[in-house]
C-alpha cells in the first residue's frame, strides 16, 4: 500500500483502524482474534513515522474464507480513503509467521530543504564524521531523563546526493526488534552534529521499501514464504 | 475556486509537522463531501467551537452537513477550533481559519453557522470568529462578510452571545436551515444591504435575530421587556420540531475520521425527546415531546451506517435508550446481526434500573466495558424533588444485577447543591456507596477481583426554560465546604471525580445571563480565555476579573432567586412548554410530588404538542393521549 499526500499525516494507529473500516466496508471476511474483545487479524510490517510518505507498506490480512485475490484487491482498492493507495496483494500462506517478525530492513529517501551550499557540505561532513569515528550516540530525551542510543549498528547504508534545492538521502535502516532508530531523529541529530538549523518542515521522508536483508541478499516481503 | 492538488497540500502545511495530531487539520475523511465551489450558489461552514474530536462526535452536525450538502446549490464544510499549539502557529504566521473540505477561508463562505452545545465554549465561539478574521460584533459586519449562524441547546437563551451573532435557530434544525439558505439566496440575488437579509431571517419561524429586539432593564438589573424593534418581527419566537424523524433523509453516510472521536462508532437516533421529567435537565424540556423511530427503520439505518463507514460499533442514540418502546427486541435483532461481523451495539444512556442491566447484558455478550448509573441524587426525598423517577429498590436491583452479570467497573453520577439539598442528601450519597460496595461483596461472597467503582460529582447549575430557573445556584463557598463535606465521606478506594465548582458557577452565570454579559465575555476572551470547558484551560480568575472589569456581580447571576414574576433575558424563546407548567413543577419539586412521564400515564399538561401541534411517536400503548 501507498501512503501518499495529506495521508502522511495519518498516525499508524489511526492508520490501522482506518484500514479495519475499510475492510469491513468492502466485505472482506477477516478473520478475527479470540477472546474478549475480538479484532479484525491485520498487522502492518513495521510502523511508519507521522509525516512520512510511502510506497512499501506492507501488511498481512487473515481471512476467515478464502478469496482470490483479484477480488480482494477491487474490493479493498475502492473502499480505502484518499492518500492511501492499494498497490498489489498476494495470497500467502495462513500459517506463515508474521512480517513484522521477518522483515529487518526499511529503505527511506529523505530529501532535505537546505539551499545553502555551505550547510550541505557541512551535513555531508558530519556524516562522515559520524560513520567513522566512535560516536553516532544519539541522545533520547523521555520524561525528563536524557537515554543514548547508538545507532552506528541500526544505519544499515547513507548516500548522499545533491538535489535542486538541497540534499537527497538515500537511507537504509535496520529494524531491530530491540530498538530501532528513526530516520527524521537520524537527519535530525546530523544536522546538529553539522550546526545546521533544520525546521521540521524542511525534512521529508519517504520510504521506499521493506526488505529482509541476509549478507548480500535482499528479499521483498512476500519473497520470504 | 477549489484548489486542484487539495489531496496533497493544506494551507497550513508549514505548521503541520510541528503540532499535536495534525490528522485533526486535514479533511479529506472517508465520506466527506467535496463541491466545486464553482457550481454551488451557497458556502456554508458548519463551526463547531471545540476541538474536531469533540465536534466530529456530534450528531446533529452530521445530520446538518448531510441535509444542507443534500442541495445542489450548496457547499457545506467544516470548522473546528485549533487545538492551543496550532493556533499559536497560525497566529505566528497570520493564517486565518479555513474549511477542511477546500482548505478556503472561512471569510470567504455565506454562511457560517455554529453549533452552541455548551455555555462554556463562548470564549471558543469568540475566538472561532476571530481566527476566522471576522469582526466579532454582528453590528460590525457588512453585506461583504459571511452571516453568523448559531443554533443547539444554548440557542434558547443566546443572549450573552447576541452582540455577537446575527441570528439564532431554535430547535431541530432539519428543514430550518433549508429556509434560512433559501432566505439568503433570494437576498444574494436581490443585491440588496444586511439589514434587509436580517429582516427576511426574522419572518422565519424559529429564527430569532437578536439586534431586532430591544431589552429594557428595570432599575434593580432585571429584565422589564425583550420587544421586536420595527414592525413585522414577531414578539416571540417559538421552536422548531420535526413532526417525525423519518420525514427527512438520514446521514446514512457519516464521515469517518482518521482520529479517534469522542464518540467513535456510527450512531443511529433512535428517539428524539424525553419526557421523563427530571426537573434539573434542559434536554427533557427542549426536545419534547419523544418522537421514535420505527424499530424497522432502526435496524436498516444500523445496517447501512456500517456498510457505509466501516465502524464496529453502532451506538443507539438517545436521551434514555431503555424508553425507546422496542428496545429489547431492536437491540437483540442488532447484536444477532454484528456478531459474525465483529460490530457491536452500545446503549448510552441507560436508566438505572435492572431491566437496562438486563439490556446491557444482552448487547454486551462481546465486549463488556463498564456500567454507568445516574441516581443524581442520594436520597429517595431528594430524588423526588427533582423527579428523578428511580427508587433506592430500583437501584439495588440494578447493581445487583450488574454484579451477577459479571460487570466489576461501575461508575455512579451525583450532583450536589440541587434545590432543598442539604448535609443528609449528601450523607445519602455516602451510604449509597457503601451500598454498593456491600451489595457487590455480597454478589461475590467477599471473594472475585476488586469492584472499580467510580463516583463523579457536578454541582448543579440551574439552566434556562427548566422547573429550576428560578432557583439560585449554591453559593461557590457553599459548594466547595459540601464537597469537601462528601470528600471526606467516601472511602479512599473509590475514585472520586469533582466538576470544577468554579467552572460551574461561570457556567451558572452564563446559562441565565443576558445581552450585558457580552462585555465580560469579551474581556475574558481578551485575556486569553479559550476551552474553557477544558478544566486545565479554564481559569477563574480570569473570569472573575473580567466580571469585575465590565461592572458585573456574577452572583447575581448565578445565586439569586428570581421572584415567580420576574421577567427572564428568555422569556421570548419559547420551547412550547409553557412558563406556568415550569413553575407548577417547581412547586411540586417542593413538596416532593412526582410529575409521572406521559408515555405511560395522563397528559401533566406541558403544553408543548398544543404550542408545536405535534404529538408524541411511540409504540408505548399509553402514548398519543396529546398534552
Amino acid at each position: 500500500m501507498a501512503k501518499k499526500g495529506l495521508a502522511r499525516w495519518i498516525s499508524h494507529l489511526d492508520l490501522v483502524r482506518a484500514l479495519e473500516r475499510a475492510l469491513r466496508r468492502a466485505r472482506i471476511p477477516v478473520a478475527l482474534s479470540r477472546g474478549h474483545n475480538p479484532l479484525p487479524r491485520v498487522s502492518f510490517a513495521s510502523a511508519l513515522g507521522l509525516g512520512a510518505t510511502s510506497e512499501a507498506e506492507y501488511f498481512d490480512v487473515e481471512l476467515s474464507r478464502r478469496m482470490p485475490v483479484s477480488a480482494f484487491t477491487v474490493a479493498l482498492a475502492s473502499q480505502l480513503p484518499e492518500g492511501l493507495e492499494l498497490l498489489e496483494a498476494r495470497e500467502v500462506p495462513a500459517t506463515s509467521p508474521s512480517l513484522g517478525a521477518r522483515v529487518n530492513l526499511a529503505a527511506y529517501r529523505v530529501t532535505l530543504a537546505l539551499s545553502d551550499s555551505g550547510a550541505r557540505e557541512a551535513f555531508r561532513a558530519a556524516w562522515t564524521r559520524a560513520r567513522t569515528a566512535e560516536g553516532l550516540v544519539i541522545p533520547r530525551h523521555r520524561e525528563g531523563r536524557v537515554r543514548f542510543l547508538d545507532a552506528r549498528p541500526l544505519v544499515h547504508s547513507l548516500a548522499i546526493a545533491e538535489s535542486p534545492d538541497g540534499l537527497e538521502l538515500r537511507l537504509d535502516l535496520v529494524l531491530d526488534p530491540r530498538g530501532t532508530v528513526r530516520p527524521e531523529e537520524f537527519v535530525a541529530f546530523l544536522a546538529q552534529e553539522a550546526g545546521i538549523d533544520l525546521p521540521p518542515d524542511a525534512i521529508r521522508v519517504h520510504r521506499t521499501g521493506l526488505f529482509r536483508q541476509e549478507g548480500e541478499r535482499r528479499r521483498l516481503p512476500w519473497e520470504l514464504y | 475556486m477549489l484548489p486542484d492538488n487539495r489531496s496533497e497540500a493544506t494551507p497550513y502545511d508549514d505548521i503541520l509537522p510541528r503540532v499535536t495530531r495534525p490528522a485533526r487539520y486535514l479533511g479529506g475523511e472517508w465520506n466527506a463531501v467535496r463541491k466545486d465551489h464553482r457550481s454551488v450558489e451557497v458556502l456554508f461552514a458548519l463551526a463547531f467551537p471545540e476541538i474536531y474530536e469533540v465536534g466530529m462526535s456530534h450528531l446533529g452536525s452530521m445530520i446538518l452537513y448531510h441535509e444542507l450538502n443534500l442541495r445542489p446549490d450548496v457547499a457545506c464544510e467544516r470548522v473546528f477550533c485549533p487545538w492551543i499549539d496550532m493556533e499559536e502557529e497560525m497566529r505566528r504566521r497570520g493564517l486565518g481559519l479555513h474549511a477542511l473540505e477546500s482548505g478556503r477561508p472561512v471569510a470567504e463562505f455565506d454562511i457560517v453557522g455554529i453549533s452552541l452545545q455548551y455555555e462554556m465554549n463562548y470564549s471558543n465561539v469568540l475566538n472561532l470568529l476571530d481566527l476566522a478574521g471576522l469582526p466579532l460584533r454582528a453590528d460590525r459586519r457588512d453585506a461583504g462578510h459571511p452571516l453568523v449562524l448559531a443554533g443547539g441547546p444554548c440557542a434558547f437563551n443566546p443572549e450573552p452571545l447576541a452582540d455577537y451573532l446575527d441570528a439564532v435557530v431554535l430547535g431541530e434544525g432539519e428543514e430550518v436551515v433549508h429556509e434560512v439558505v433559501d432566505a439568503f439566496r433570494r437576498w444574494k440575488r436581490a443585491g440588496k444591504g444586511r439589514d434587509a437579509l436580517l429582516r427576511s431571517l426574522a419572518e422565519i419561524p424559529g429564527v430569532y435575530v437578536p439586534s431586532l429586539y430591544q431589552v429594557d432593564y428595570h432599575p434593580d438589573g432585571t429584565v422589564a421587556e425583550v420587544s421586536p424593534k420595527i414592525a413585522g418581527v414577531p414578539p416571540r419566537v417559538v421552536r422548531r420540531a420535526l413532526p417525525r424523524l423519518d420525514d427527512r433523509d438520514y446521514p446514512t453516510r457519516p464521515i469517518v475520521p482518521y482520529l479517534e472521536t469522542v464518540h467513535d462508532r456510527a450512531m443511529v437516533e433512535i428517539f428524539r425527546g424525553c419526557t421523563r421529567g427530571c426537573r434539573f435537565c434542559q434536554a427533557g424540556i427542549i426536545y419534547r415531546p419523544v418522537r421514535e423511530r420505527p424499530a424497522d427503520r432502526v435496524q436498516e439505518l444500523a445496517r447501512e451506517l456500517v456498510g457505509a463507514t466501516g465502524h464496529q460499533e453502532v451506538s443507539l442514540a438517545s436521551l434514555s435508550a431503555s424508553d425507546y418502546s422496542a428496545i429489547e427486541e431492536v437491540a437483540r435483532r442488532l447484536v444477532d446481526e454484528g456478531v459474525g461481523l465483529g460490530v457491536g451495539i452500545s446503549l448510552p444512556s441507560l436508566r438505572s434500573d435492572a431491566f437496562s442491566v438486563e439490556l446491557a447484558h444482552q448487547v454486551q455478550r462481546v465486549r463488556k466495558t463498564g456500567l454507568t448509573f445516574a441516581p443524581e441524587a442520594g436520597t429517595q426525598r431528594l430524588r423526588d424533588v427533582i423527579n428523578k423517577q428511580i427508587t433506592s429498590d430500583d437501584l439495588r436491583a440494578a447493581v445487583e444485577s450488574a454484579f451477577r452479570n459479571g460487570w466489576r467497573t461501575l461508575k455512579l453520577y451525583f450532583m450536589i447543591g440541587l434545590p432543598t439539598e442539604d448535609y443528609p442528601d449528601l450523607d445519602g450519597i455516602a451510604e449509597l456507596v457503601r451500598e454498593v460496595e456491600a451489595a457487590y461483596r455480597t454478589v461475590k461472597r467477599g471473594g472475585g477481583p476488586p469492584l472499580k467503582l467510580s463516583v463523579s460529582v457536578a454541582p448543579f447549575v440551574p439552566k434556562p426554560h427548566t422547573p429550576f430557573q428560578w432557583e439560585p445556584q449554591l453559593l461557590l463557598e457553599e459548594l466547595r465546604k459540601r464537597q469537601e463535606y462528601l470528600r471526606r465521606r467516601i472511602p479512599r478506594r473509590v475514585r472520586l471525580s469533582w466538576h470544577d465548582p468554579e467552572l460551574s458557577f461561570v457556567e451558572a452565570v452564563f446559562a441565565r445571563g443576558d445581552r450585558r454579559l457580552a462585555r465580560a465575555l469579551e474581556i475574558a476572551w481578551e485575556g486569553g480565555a479559550k476551552f474553557d470547558s477544558w478544566s486545565e484551560h479554564f481559569s477563574y480568575r480570569r473570569w472573575m476579573d473580567a466580571f469585575a472589569a465590565a461592572g458585573h456581580d456574577p452572583r447575581w447571576y448565578a445565586n439569586r432567586e428570581r421572584p415567580r414574576e420576574e421577567v427572564f433575558p428568555w422569556d421570548h424563546l419559547e420551547t412550547g412548554v409553557s412558563k406556568d407548567y415550569l413553575w407548577q413543577e417547581r412547586r411540586r419539586a417542593w413538596k416532593g410530588e412526582l410529575t409521572a412521564d406521559c408515555r405511560f400515564a395522563a397528559c401533566p399538561g406541558c403544553g408543548v404538542c398544543d404550542r408545536l401541534g405535534l404529538s408524541p411517536v411511540t409504540g408505548h400503548a399509553a402514548a398519543g393521549e396529546g398534552s
